[in-house]
């Protein structure tokens, strides 16, 4: 009867059903849009769908939450790695940061010792000149 | 010949001088309709209700309906073939309704979603036609939203299926004018019974009805009769129409049936 082939007009008639559900007026118009969308995917041995809010993938409502536990972990995985590798990173500039300042002090003690060894110097030889 | 049922719905509202004199309505009775119902077919040996629906819709909140046909060319445009149809039931608000369903504009095949809300479904037949034809292409299809079809025009025909009506809360029914009759030759010991059955709910969810029933015959030379109801019908009954013939020939019959519906 229906032109649409089979599986097109199947998710034709389950957005219809969602849309109903979606805008019902009452609980109890829903519950019963709720039963005419189960009796329709029984009829049509339709496989219900539903769709991963975290990677957007659609899949069959028996292999949602299996993939949906997956899909948690994967993000949580991936969240850790990237707080790691940000963690390492900023340890490094700290590493780094200490290091130069610890090279610049260096520096500086090295400049003071030099400029107390010239000031002797010159106290040496002013102290000769006098002499002289 | 199948049993067929022509239904109508008549809307009194601002025309309460088309009743009958004799019924003296209060002016707190002024929402007021008429149903008419033709019966025509054959009477068969077993008792057979006359052009039942399929399904029926029967819920207590009101829930959109669909409508589709088997063939493209049944499709709201000018050159479609039959471009709406006329559902006859019940609103959200319990009022009876005629309510204009229109089909896909491009492919009747294509399921269209009511915006009008029903409680109920009691008949369809075709009300607006395009120019590939005057009678619909496909089967069209009154269903719910899970594809379970209630009211059904046939191809070719006009007329969709569906006689048994449920008052809805807040409305009573008398039948006014009842015409039982014989189509063609009737012999001496050849007969047809019209038996209208009265469904009230007694428990819902055991499923337990009182059924009462009234019957009218015609036999031999009596090949017309005329009847009136016998009772006010309450809100909840359902009224279901049977043809049964008396003999063992099938002949033909015709029945008209008028009810006055009011709300109380």
């Amino acid at each position: 009867m229906i032109i649409m082939n089979e599986k097109d007009y199947i998710e034709f008639k389950l957005k219809s059903l969602d849309s109903l559900i979606e805008n019902a007026t009452s609980n109890e118009q829903k519950e019963i849009y709720e039963g005419y969308k189960k009796e329709f995917i029984e009829k049509h041995g339709a496989k219900e769908k539903k769709q991963c809010p975290l990677c957007s993938r659609t899949l069959l409502v028996e292999n949602y939450d299996d993939h949906y536990q997956k899909c948690v972990e994967k993000k949580e995985a991936a969240e850790k790695k990237t707080k790691e590798e940000a963690d390492r990173v900023k340890a490094l500039a700290n590493e780094r940061a200490l290091e130069e300042e610890r090279k610049k002090q260096e520096e500086i003690r090295e400049l003071k010792k030099r400029l107390a060894g010239l000031e002797e110097k010159k106290a040496k030889l002013e102290h000769s000149k006098q002499e002289e | 010949m199948a049993l067929k049922c022509r239904m109508r719905l008549v809307d009194l509202r601002g025309n309460m001088n088309l009743l009958p004199p004799n019924l003296d309505l209060k002016p707190t009775q002024r929402d007021a309709m008429l149903l008419y119902l033709d019966f025509e077919g054959e009477s068969t040996q077993n008792l057979t209700e006359i052009d039942a629906l399929t399904n029926q819709l029967q819920v207590s909140t009101a829930v959109a309906i669909e409508i589709v046909s088997a063939s493209a060319t049944d499709k709201n445009a000018a050159d479609g073939a039959v471009r709406s149809a006329n559902v006859i039931g019940v609103g959200s608000d319990n009022r009876p309704v005629n309510n204009t369903e229109v089909l896909d504009a491009a492919d009747g095949t294509t399921p269209v979603t009511t915006t009008n809300t029903y409680k109920d479904v009691w008949h369809s037949f075709s009300n607006l036609w395009g120019s590939a034809d005057k009678d619909a292409e496909g089967n069209i299809d009154i269903r719910k939203a899970n594809d379970d079809v209630m009211s059904q025009i046939a191809a070719t025909a006009n007329e969709g299926s569906g006689s048994a009506f449920m008052l809805p809360t807040g409305w009573n029914a008398y039948l006014l004018q009842g015409i039982l009759e014989a189509v063609g030759a009737q012999a001496a010991d050849e007969g047809k019974v019209l038996t209208i059955k009265y469904y009230d709910t007694v428990d819902a969810l055991s499923d337990v009805y009182s059924i009462n029933y009234e019957t009218h015959t015609i036999y031999g030379a009596v090949r017309r009769i005329e009847f009136k109801g016998g009772k006010v019908h309450a809100a909840g009954t359902e009224l279901n129409f049977f043809i049964q013939r008396v003999d063992d020939g099938n002949e033909n019959f015709e029945a008209h049936l008028v009810f006055l519906l009011w709300k109380t």
